[in-house]
């Protein structure tokens, strides 16, 4: 009797825990689809009419969504924001870390989230943009309608070979019998840059290995010698320049001369543009990274202003430059939110149309088998 | 220069900053170890933004000793509870909880603890000796070196499976299957993700350790009822502890093979924890003279994989220092520290700031020394909760370890893989399949894949001719052979006698 009486009360414990448990959960497991979702309407604040922007902010926790887990630049990013918060606001911010999808989960998260503020999300525009249109999986949301905060620390990409290639340039590498590229997935932002870039540059001997975890992977592999080339940040172009792994950069994905390598020559500069390769100039221009900080559609635009005024006061304090300095070796450069939207809004206009599908066509065609 | 640096970080330990920040991890690091499920993930991540604020010497022995005690703390829980404390310590499990029932609460206790600091002094021996030439066996690796590694951990399936080898290897057969669910990076393809972005990255570790091991012992007793020990077995049993901490040195070769196994598996980046423990269980189970007994409550089953959890830390550890690659999923946070208090990881480490890659060796050992010294003490008061009844128990491990698969990415499906698992480790412990088998399948197939693939791409069908991976190719054969051999040679031995 008792043992009967033990099971029901075990499995009715369980079924009370999970019960409890999926009361808690704020946001709607996301539904797949195709295409992006309305974006949700504006929900009425929670506070008195009377409440101002700088009022609420001070009373109520912002909770600051990092897609990725914990302990990579964009989640140090986000950290960096939370704990200088309260000094221009007064408030609090807590980061969460919500990894899954590549980064799908906590985006769509930031997007369904009620609109009243109090969410935003830290990542990459460009990756937001990427994931929408390359056609990762899951993707609930529409880049278009994030209201984006601002961000910092842009860094275009880089072609780089390993030391241990005896090529320092374009030409000499266009000479050698067989180059592999290293890359994560073939989704990826460095398959991407790495799938225009060999068919702008008509780089034919070179081939793409997607299957490495991550880019510190891709780093220890270009520095063993593994992989002869890879698409990196300028930034880690310089680490592992420093490391002895990799040489400087043969092409910048950029239109302005870099600090960090003033001799690398841009990518204008040895590509000759033509209507027909106009859109995969353009849209490589458009993946970089950055660190940028949004929020869900549909928030008070009060509210919006109130954020971006505060983020941008915050990345002139002396102490958040002294801070992102440790972990950003380039320019801070900081911007508001509004002057991000156009670069969206240009890099949404390349990627609408066919031009994602050709730079898939691209990566595919190009892929070791 | 490197006595130089050693002396160098000797001597910072004279600074009672260094002292403060150190024992503040290690009581944190045991707190969170004891909570079953929470993990050192956790602990760091909570801690990290504090950082900030320190200097290195503040914050990064205080993230050091949490790492490093976590899992003392975590044998605890997996000794005499039968929860995991963290995912690593699941190896532990498969005999430091049945010594408990088995009335050897103490014995088990003091051979995990006494482990832990074994396997710590050890692994920061040899990472301290070894420093010049850690730098140079990482970077000779390749990936089709990785393939031949896993496969090694993959070969340890057949020494784990007990009884019937064909139960043990349909049971690693199909952690391997469950393991490929999820998006192949090397493809770009979904498979068998149902269009479910949960199931876009596969299942996570945790529900999946959890759910097989926990909620089977669990059940089994509500079923039973009573307390886990007996009161007149484990108050005896208590006494043992100091023979548990002597067993270590009975069993010096288990502990040291076991330690060195860690050490190695910590160094090379990609592998991950629970690799180490297994593998290390496997190899004791290999060398025993009663490898039968393994799985009932056998003393080298708890001191192995208690080697090797914190054996691990300072090889994995060193790579985070010298290369910037995270040696291990806690390391990565340890990377983005080094970045918050202004230090680059890389060459550098192990030349102009070799003291302070030595200070936080040094950290390590002496934080899991201390921490084994205050679990000691505390370890007759903690072993109580066996004798709690089980119609008490029961339902708070079972909110607890649900909390903390909740906890660790407040994700509703980690709770129902949890219970999807915890059903299938119902029925695997009925029909007599092997758990662990599953588990490792599962943490390496996904690995083996990866690393296969991209090795196939890089150096086409004949990757493996390489010397690094011949050689790892004959230890596998050696693996294998081991224990056919060992009994070919006892009955010739028996023949020869008669």
């Amino acid at each position: 009797m008792f043992k009967k009486t033990a099971v029901f009360i075990l499995v009715l414990v369980l079924g009370l825990s999970l019960l409890a448990l999926s009361c808690a959960k704020e946001a709607p497991a996301p539904a797949p689809a195709p295409a992006p979702t309305p974006a949700p309407t504006p929900a009425p604040a929670p506070a008195p009419a009377a409440m101002s922007p700088a009022e609420f902010f001070q009373k109520n926790t912002v909770t600051n969504i990092v897609p990725y887990s914990a302990g990579g630049g964009i989640d140090y990013a986000a950290r960096l924001v939370a704990s200088f918060w309260p000094d221009v606001t007064g408030g609090n911010m807590q980061v969460k870390n919500k990894e899954g999808g590549g980064g799908v989960s906590g985006s769509n998260l930031v997007y369904e989230a009620k609109a009243d503020g109090l969410t935003i999300g830290t990542g990459m525009w460009t990756t937001l943009v990427n994931q929408q249109y390359m056609g990762e999986k899951g993707v609930n949301f529409d880049s278009a309608k994030f209201l984006y905060i601002g961000d910092f620390s842009e860094d275009p990409k880089a072609l780089t070979l390993s030391a241990k290639v005896s090529a320092n340039n374009l030409d000499e590498m266009r000479q050698m019998k067989e180059v592999l590229l290293g890359a994560t997935n073939p989704r990826s932002s460095s398959a991407i840059v790495a799938g225009i870039l060999l068919e702008l540059l008509g780089l034919e001997n070179v081939k793409i290995v997607p299957g490495y975890p991550g880019t510190s992977d891709i780093m220890l592999a270009l520095g063993r010698g593994e992989i002869q080339a890879t698409i990196l940040d300028t930034v880690q172009v310089k680490e592992n320049a420093a490391k002895g792994w990799a040489k400087p950069p043969v092409v910048l994905v950029s239109t302005a001369k870099q600090p960090l390598w003033p001799d690398s020559p841009l990518l204008g500069d040895v590509v000759k543009l033509t209507p027909q390769n106009q859109a995969f100039y353009d849209m490589s221009l458009a993946v970089m990274t950055t660190k940028t900080f949004y929020m869900t559609p549909g928030v008070d635009k009060a509210k919006l202003e109130y954020m971006r005024d505060k983020y941008m006061e915050m990345t002139k304090l002396p102490g958040f430059q002294a801070a992102a300095k440790r972990a950003i070796s380039g320019p801070l450069d900081p911007r508001r939110g509004d002057e991000l939207e156009p670069k969206v809004a240009a890099a949404i206009k390349v990627m609408s149309g066919d031009t994602a599908q050709r730079v898939n066509e691209l990566i595919e065609r190009r892929i070791v088998r | 220069m490197v006595f130089d640096a050693l002396l160098q970080a000797i001597s910072s330990f004279g600074s009672a900053e260094l002292w403060f920040f150190m024992m503040l991890g290690i009581i944190v690091g045991l707190i969170f170890g004891i909570i079953p499920t929470v993990g050192g993930l956790l602990a760091l991540s909570l801690f990290l933004p504090f950082i900030f604020k320190m200097t290195p010497m503040q914050g990064l022995p205080l993230l050091m000793a949490i790492e490093t005690v976590i899992f003392t703390g975590g044998a605890i829980t997996t000794i005499l509870v039968g929860i995991p404390g963290t995912a690593p310590n699941s190896a532990t499990l498969l005999d430091g909880y049945p010594l408990t029932q088995k009335g050897q609460a103490g014995r088990a206790l003091g051979a995990g603890l006494a482990a832990c600091g074994f396997g710590s002094i050890v692994s920061s021996v040899l990472a301290i000796a070894l420093v010049p030439l850690v730098l140079a066996m990482v970077m000779e690796l390749r990936t089709a070196d990785m393939v031949f590694l896993v496969l090694m951990g993959i070969a340890f399936l057949a020494v784990l499976s007990r009884g019937s080898i064909a139960k043990g290897l349909i049971s690693g057969g199909l952690g391997m299957v469950i393991s490929l669910i999820g998006f192949q990076q090397v493809t770009g393809v979904a498979r068998f993700t149902f269009d479910n972005i949960y199931l876009y990255d596969g299942f996570s570790t945790i529900p999946v350790v959890l759910g097989i091991f926990v909620i089977p012992e669990i059940m089994a007793l509500a079923v039973k009822g009573g307390s886990i020990a007996k009161a007149g077995a484990f108050i005896r049993g208590m006494t043992g502890i100091w023979q548990g901490a002597l067993d270590v040195f009975r069993h010096r070769r288990v502990a040291i093979e076991s330690s060195v196994i860690a050490f190695v598996v910590g160094i090379i980046p990609g592998i991950g924890a629970m690799v180490a423990t297994f593998v290390a269980y496997g190899r004791a189970k290999q060398i025993s003279k009663h490898p039968e007994l393994f799985g009932t409550g056998v003393i080298e089953g708890v001191i192995a994989p208690e080697c090797a959890n914190d054996g691990k830390e300072c090889g994995a550890l060193l790579t985070t220092l010298a290369l910037g690659i995270p040696g291990s999923e806690s390391m990565v946070l340890f990377l983005a520290a080094m970045m918050l208090v202004g230090l680059t990881p890389g060459p550098d480490m192990l030349t102009k700031n070799l003291d302070l890659s030595f200070t936080l060796l040094l950290v390590s050992l002496v934080a899991s020394v201390v921490g084994v010294i205050i679990c000691f003490s505390l370890a007759q008061h903690l072993a109580k909760i066996a004798l709690v009844p089980a119609r008490i128990l029961t339902p708070v491990i079972l909110i607890i370890t649900s909390v903390g698969v909740y906890a660790g990415g407040e994700e509703m499906y980690d709770l129902i893989a949890f219970v999807i698992f915890g059903g299938l480790g119902v029925l695997l412990k009925k029909f007599d399949f092997n758990r662990p088998a599953l588990v490792l399948g599962f943490i390496l197939g996904d690995l083996f894949e990866q690393n296969l693939f991209l090795a196939l791409r890089l150096g086409g069908p004949f990757f493996f001719l390489r010397p690094a991976s011949l050689i790892i190719i004959v230890l596998i054969l050696l693996v294998f052979m081991y224990g056919p051999s060992k009994k070919l040679l006892l009955r010739g031995r028996g023949a020869a006698k008669v």
